[in-house]
């Protein structure tokens, strides 16, 4: 695991896992924190995919979703169809897992001050906020 | 229930800090606590929806409270917005 951060919900039994290109994933962290200006409680894991050998981050999600079999995790990807969505597939069979791509600073905030045990509803919020975020405005 | 137009004062706004600092002031509260602008109605303890009205300086919107505690509520919004979210301007 490249990074570990805290984040705002208390003994949840779900984690945040959020898979990035670069350090895409430690920099939204960053800004969430800032803006939200609070010290975080619980955590946020960070895979940072590493370029060079897709098989050393595969593995590095295997043991993490080994490491954490008793937690929901929902896991937010920078980009469908690139490898950092790729490698989550493997599990798509694992009833504790839950994907989801296009991950961006509006979904993260959204992630962590949603007030709900509900995984599923937690899902459907942070897609809906993604979604919602993307306004032209001028 | 109580209903009052409330307009922002600090100069950025409804910011992402601002936002958060009213829905965990709203958070407070028991009280159903809503937004009203550009005919949109949001939940005030819900930061995110906050944030996406855009709200900016100088700009109104309605407060709707209702519950056992809607004027403490009011009155711990209103001094919130008033005091610029402790931006300073």
């Amino acid at each position: 695991m490249t990074y570990m951060y805290p984040l705002f919900i208390e003994k949840s039994m779900f984690k945040f896992l959020l898979i990035t290109h670069g350090n895409l994933g430690q920099s939204l962290v960053e800004c969430v924190e800032n803006n939200l200006q609070k010290n975080c409680q619980n955590i946020i894991d960070i895979i940072s995919l590493n370029a060079l050998d897709i098989d050393f981050s595969r593995k590095e999600l295997d043991a993490y979703v080994k490491k954490n079999k008793n937690f929901d995790i929902i896991i937010l990807t920078d980009l469908y169809g690139a490898s950092s969505s790729n490698i989550v597939k493997k599990h798509t069979s694992d009833e504790n897992i839950y994907a989801i791509s296009g991950l961006n600073l509006p979904m993260l905030m959204k992630a962590v001050t949603l007030k709900t045990d509900d995984i599923q509803m937690m899902v459907d919020e942070i897609i809906k906020c993604g979604n919602k975020s993307i306004i032209n405005f001028l | 229930m109580i209903k009052k137009n409330l307009t922002i004062k600090n100069e950025l706004g409804l910011h992402a800090r601002a936002s958060n600092k009213l829905s965990t002031e709203a958070t407070k509260f028991k009280s159903k606590i809503e937004i009203i602008f550009n005919d949109q109605i949001i939940d005030c303890k819900n930061m995110m929806d906050i944030l996406m009205l855009s709200i900016g300086i100088h700009d109104s919107f309605t407060i709707k409270i209702s519950g056992v505690d809607e004027k403490k509520a009011l009155e711990s919004i209103e001094k919130l917005i008033n005091n610029l979210f402790g931006e300073g301007k």
